[in-house]
């Protein structure tokens, strides 16, 4: 409500990045008070969301928006210091680039930043990972059983109630929240996965047909 | 004084039902069914059935944070934030934890909703009938008190909501399960199908059943069968699953005999000392706080286990300093609720050929069998399994290093098969597991709040070991690979299914509630939810609390006529 930017959305316009983008991203910043992208940022987090999740025969993670759905989930759901763990996983890729190719992460071929974001998934995978999702196994019958067929209860979610020592590793967030924000968007449910609101039926046991989609989630 | 007596005539009814969710509903219907004026009291706002639940067409990508909880949502409900119930699918269904902060000696976690229907719109419908197994255990181990019915006396209350709330499920001839009117049961997949033969064919006492739960499979007078979406929690427009708005509701409305008070908090029941009975309720209205009394011949309090209690603990008189109807220092205490969260789970090869459509909202069952028949543990009672197999969806990548197109392209197609059974265990009525008033802290109406000092004992602890052995026990049995145990910890109240604290029995002095769940002392008034229970099966308890309602309007309405009461 008040007016002052934060300190990303301000570094993007003193770095001149006077796009439409970044104006609202600045706008944003004032509304939230809290976390926002910087354009620059923006745009890396949309090229690393289609390097996880690339248009093929369906639409990419880009197409799906899953830049501005990472950023609201940051904003709304992560603690700060999962969301400063993020943005730190964006200067890494950002010295990684310059060291290796001399251009910013933006500037290099998708084979290059594909490289770097490798390096960085090793790197992540080393620090102690969140508790693997079981969403829903207490109440198998009441659910849908089995796990992964919640969106609701996905892992890396915060919990006030235990404390969390160490921020998520920014692979891990990236990783997730492509995958959440792609399979659930409009896009990937309906174009990439099957998707229907009401199935009307259960058929318990049918042939599964080479190529035949998943169902999408609800 | 003419005023006064227009007044009090206009807030006048035969019967008050307190609460309108699974129990309360019941009630109203029964009741206003039989003839008489209800009003019925909700603390909860007013949701209309298909109208009020705007979540149940939503999309998925219509939900900002798809369905995860925001940091706000935990900050303002950290009790409702412990666990899955409580999410951005529903969050406007749940009571605002700060409103009325409660306290905890030992760990409770309390689920209160804040609508007209209550828990009945977010239930999980599993649908069990008890046995003269659950009945009979207090007096043959020896603890607690003995149940003042027997199976006898419910069985035929059982078929009678069964039959109107619509149950789907497989009569199985189990004398610790028994079978009930049921719908046809939804069916198993390929993989459960193939489980159960592995675990029927190793196992001799054990069976695997298909979930019994208030989802049609056949329509009722308007309501649909299920359509398979498994969204109930969210509300049901094709009112498929039972709730007060989809059933009971409608039925007591199309009496013309119902009035219903949504935001009106019942603080205490009013009790006459002259007449020796209850004369009405103290409602405290939500919004402006102030204070009106309602007047009825009968009573039902249907506020849910912790809610009634509360409000008994609340109604003190010099008859009862203690409470109403609390003689024996029963009340607030005995609290029970299953303990879960173990079992195990593994990966079903071979079946990738397979697939299913539609999204089941049930699973499969395996009724209890531990300290059955021949079989004797080192604990007593025993546990159930609730359970289901499925393929698992694009999630299995989160964890995975790679992504590009191929990992896209795998995560488009279902994945492996898995299957899990997860277990809840009976849990033992201990006196001193409680949840009493506490009158040094007061809630936004200016109420007392409560504090819950209850815990799992060594019982359910050794019991926890069975739960989680046997479940991969079998599990491997029947041929599935990867088979792992786990054991995340269970406290009260995580199952949801709180009961005890104002509980039947035969000795006024060591119980709260009769036979006919009247208070022994007050028998104008009547107690049908959760706090009724004198032990806690392993079976959901929730169909149990409907036949117990509509057996208590029954007796309630001939005591009327006698004029017994």
């Amino acid at each position: 409500m008040g007016g002052t930017l934060s300190a990303p959305a301000l570094t993007g316009i003193l770095n001149g990045c006077t796009s439409k983008k970044a104006e609202q991203t600045a706008a944003k910043a004032a509304t939230d008070a809290g976390f926002a992208f910087t354009a620059e940022q923006d745009k890396m987090v949309a090229e690393l969301s289609e390097i996880i999740i690339p248009k093929t025969s369906t639409p990419g993670a880009k197409e799906a928006k899953v830049n501005e759905f990472i950023e609201t989930m940051l904003t709304d759901c992560y603690e700060e210091k999962d969301q400063k763990s993020f943005l730190k996983g964006l200067d890494r890729l950002e010295d990684k680039s310059q060291k290796a190719h001399k251009k910013t992460f933006l500037e290099l071929t998708t084979d290059q930043q594909t490289a770097l974001l490798k390096e960085i998934a090793a790197e992540d995978e080393k620090k102690p990972e969140p508790e693997p999702a079981k969403p829903d196994e207490d109440r198998q019958g009441e659910t849908q059983a089995g796990a992964g067929q919640s969106g609701t209860a996905v892992t890396g979610a915060p919990k006030p109630q235990e404390e969390q020592k160490a921020p998520l590793p920014f692979f891990r967030t990236l990783k997730e929240l492509t995958l959440l924000g792609y399979f659930t968007s409009e896009i990937g449910a309906t174009q990439a996965l099957d998707y229907k609101q009401v199935p009307g039926r259960y058929e318990p046991c049918i042939p599964y047909k080479e190529g035949q989609k998943a169902q999408a989630s609800v | 004084m003419n005023l006064n007596i227009k007044a009090k005539q206009q807030n006048t009814y035969d019967a008050i039902v307190v609460g309108s969710g699974v129990s309360g509903g019941w009630a109203a219907k029964e009741l206003t069914e039989k003839g008489l004026k209800v009003l019925m009291l909700d603390r909860g706002k007013n949701l209309e059935h298909v109208k009020d639940y705007p979540e149940a067409n939503k999309h998925p990508w219509e939900y900002k944070h798809r369905g995860r909880r925001t940091i706000a949502m935990e900050k303002s409900h950290p009790f409702l934030s412990r666990d899955y119930p409580y999410s951005e699918y529903n969050a406007h269904y749940w009571f605002d934890d700060m409103k009325s902060p409660y306290d905890e000696k030992k760990r409770f976690d309390w689920y209160r909703p804040d609508i007209v229907g209550g828990k009945s719109i977010m239930w999980g419908r599993q649908s069990y009938r008890l046995s003269d197994m659950d009945f009979e255990a207090n007096i043959k181990d020896g603890i607690a008190v003995d149940w003042p019915i027997r199976y006898k006396d419910i069985a035929p209350w059982y078929d009678y909501v069964e039959t109107f709330a619509g149950i789907s499920g497989q009569k199985e001839g189990l004398p610790q399960l028994p079978d009930g009117k049921f719908q046809p049961a939804m069916p198993m997949n390929c993989v459960e199908k193939e489980v159960k033969k592995g675990i029927e064919s190793n196992f001799k006492n054990r069976k695997v059943t298909m979930g019994r739960v208030a989802n049609l499979t056949k329509a009722l007078p308007g309501r649909s069968q299920c359509q398979y979406r498994n969204m109930c929690s969210r509300g049901c427009q094709f009112g498929a699953y039972f709730s007060t708005q989809s059933s009971t509701l409608p039925a007591a409305m199309a009496t013309g005999n119902l009035t219903l008070k949504p935001r009106s908090i019942v603080s205490s029941v009013i009790y006459d000392e002259q007449k020796k009975k209850a004369t009405g309720v103290q409602v405290i209205d939500y919004d402006t706080k102030e204070m009106t009394e309602y007047y009825a011949k009968i009573i039902f309090l249907n506020g849910s286990t912790i809610s009634t209690t509360f409000i008994m603990l609340n109604s003190m008189s010099n008859r009862f300093p203690n409470g109403l109807g609390n003689d024996s220092g029963e009340l607030g205490h005995n609290l029970m609720d299953h303990h879960f969260r173990t079992g195990a789970q593994g990966t079903a090869v071979g079946m990738d050929d397979q697939y299913y459509y539609g999204r089941r909202p049930n699973g499969i069952y395996i009724p209890r069998y531990r300290n059955v028949g021949s079989d004797k543990r080192d604990y007593i009672r025993g546990f159930g399994y609730q359970g289901g197999a499925s393929r698992t969806g694009w999630q299995r990548g989160i964890a995975e290093m790679n992504f590009g197109a191929d990992f896209k392209d795998e995560l488009t197609k279902p994945g492996p098969w898995v299957m899990g059974i997860g277990a809840f265990g009976e849990c033992l009525p201990y006196h001193e597991n409680s949840v009493l008033l506490n009158k040094d802290k007061k809630d936004e109406w200016g109420q007392p709040t409560l504090t819950f000092n209850a815990e799992f004992k060594e019982n359910e602890m050794k019991m926890r070991k069975d739960m989680a052995n046997d479940a991969a026990e079998m599990l491997e049995a029947a041929g599935l690979k990867d088979v792992e145990t786990y054991d995340r910890g269970s406290y009260p109240g995580m199952a949801i299914h709180e009961m005890g604290t104002a509980r039947m029995g035969r000795d006024p002095k060591t119980s709260v509630l009769n036979a006919f769940n009247q208070v022994h002392s007050v028998p104008n008034v009547f107690v049908t939810d959760g706090a009724c229970m004198t032990s806690a099966s392993c079976v959901n308890p929730s169909l149990t609390y409907m036949a117990l309602t509509a057996r208590a309007c029954d007796h309630a309405v001939k005591e009327m006529k006698k004029m017994n009461i």
